[in-house]
């Protein structure tokens, strides 16, 4: 969690420039990376939840993607959020708060990050960081509790293109582990007709590939 | 007036934001006791929470977006966007 804490810091401190420094330049400095402290504050999270190696969980990280975490935030933020899992539980006033917020850093970072068009002030920009830092405090309120596991964590803030292809990845892995099984099965049959108990080097790619499945979160 | 002392105007616009949506973006005016650090995050979230939940976002299909000035920015910017405020 320690670079989404540091990033708030970040922006907190490019919030307000001294006088000698580019204060447009900061302030949209500023805006981006508050944005970017949600972000892996609530990518970090969610990627916890998934059991699995390290490395599973850093590429789990890198599925999400930001319009599609807009839209789902967009969907918890009005509460018609439905999410996967059964039975539903509802969505904590806290997550609702923290999708508002989420979608409002977004757009604004577009346009710090984008638009030379955009004039930025103090306030604003303190407006912007002070919703950042309340869905901090509001994420650290529902973080851990069986509602943000079941709706945040597990779901909520992976859109459903890569929901679905996670489960596509699960079922090709179940089907890998009946095609490991049959090949294991076909195999040791033919190794005992030749008298030969040793496995194939099919075979050992197989059971390798069946650990794997672990990175999928089952 | 909703927000005495706090909020001088409203002024909105209706676009689409950076993802091409259809958005509504407000533009709040803000004295300048009300865009004090210690009191900005309370007014802001009121205002805000006021706003989304009388534009019935629910039924929206426009994603709201809300940007507070405080009257002495705005006075030494004269942002055109900003200008010729709606009385809240």
């Amino acid at each position: 969690m320690a670079i989404a804490d540091d990033l708030l810091t970040l922006a907190g401190h490019l919030s307000v420039p001294a006088a000698t420094d580019p204060e447009r330049a900061w302030l949209r400095r500023s805006i981006s990376t508050a944005y970017y402290a949600l972000f892996q504050r609530l990518v970090q999270s969610a990627a916890q939840r998934w059991t699995g190696t390290a490395a599973s969980r850093l590429g789990l990280e890198r599925t999400f993607k930001h319009d599609q975490m807009k839209e789902v935030s967009r969907a918890v933020s009005t509460g018609s959020w439905r999410g996967w899992s059964t039975p539903q539980l509802p969505v904590p006033l806290e997550l609702r708060e923290i999708a508002k917020s989420f979608i409002g850093l977004q757009e604004a970072r577009h346009q710090a990050d984008y638009s030379n068009e955009k004039s930025w002030t103090q306030t604003e920009v303190a407006a912007k960081l002070s919703d950042a830092r309340t869905a901090f405090q509001n994420w650290k309120k529902i973080d851990g509790s069986p509602a943000a596991d079941r709706t945040c964590a597990e779901s909520a803030f992976i859109s459903r293109k890569s929901r679905a292809a996670l489960r596509a990845d699960r079922h090709l892995c179940r089907l890998g582990v009946l095609a490991v099984q049959l090949a294991r099965s076909v195999s040791l049959r033919t190794a005992l007709r030749r008298s030969d108990r040793r496995p194939s080097a099919r075979i050992v790619i197989g059971t390798q590939f069946t650990n794997d499945r672990k990175c999928f979160g089952r | 007036m909703e927000f005495p002392g706090e909020v001088i105007g409203i002024r909105y616009s209706i676009s689409h934001d950076w993802n091409g949506d259809s958005a509504i973006f407000f533009r709040v005016l803000l004295s300048d006791s009300a865009s004090r650090p210690e009191a900005l995050a309370d007014v802001t979230g009121r205002v805000a929470g006021k706003l989304f939940n009388n534009l019935q976002h629910g039924e929206s299909s426009y994603t709201p977006y809300f940007y507070f000035r405080s009257k002495s920015e705005q006075d030494r910017l004269t942002d055109p966007e900003w200008q010729l405020l709606t009385t809240s």
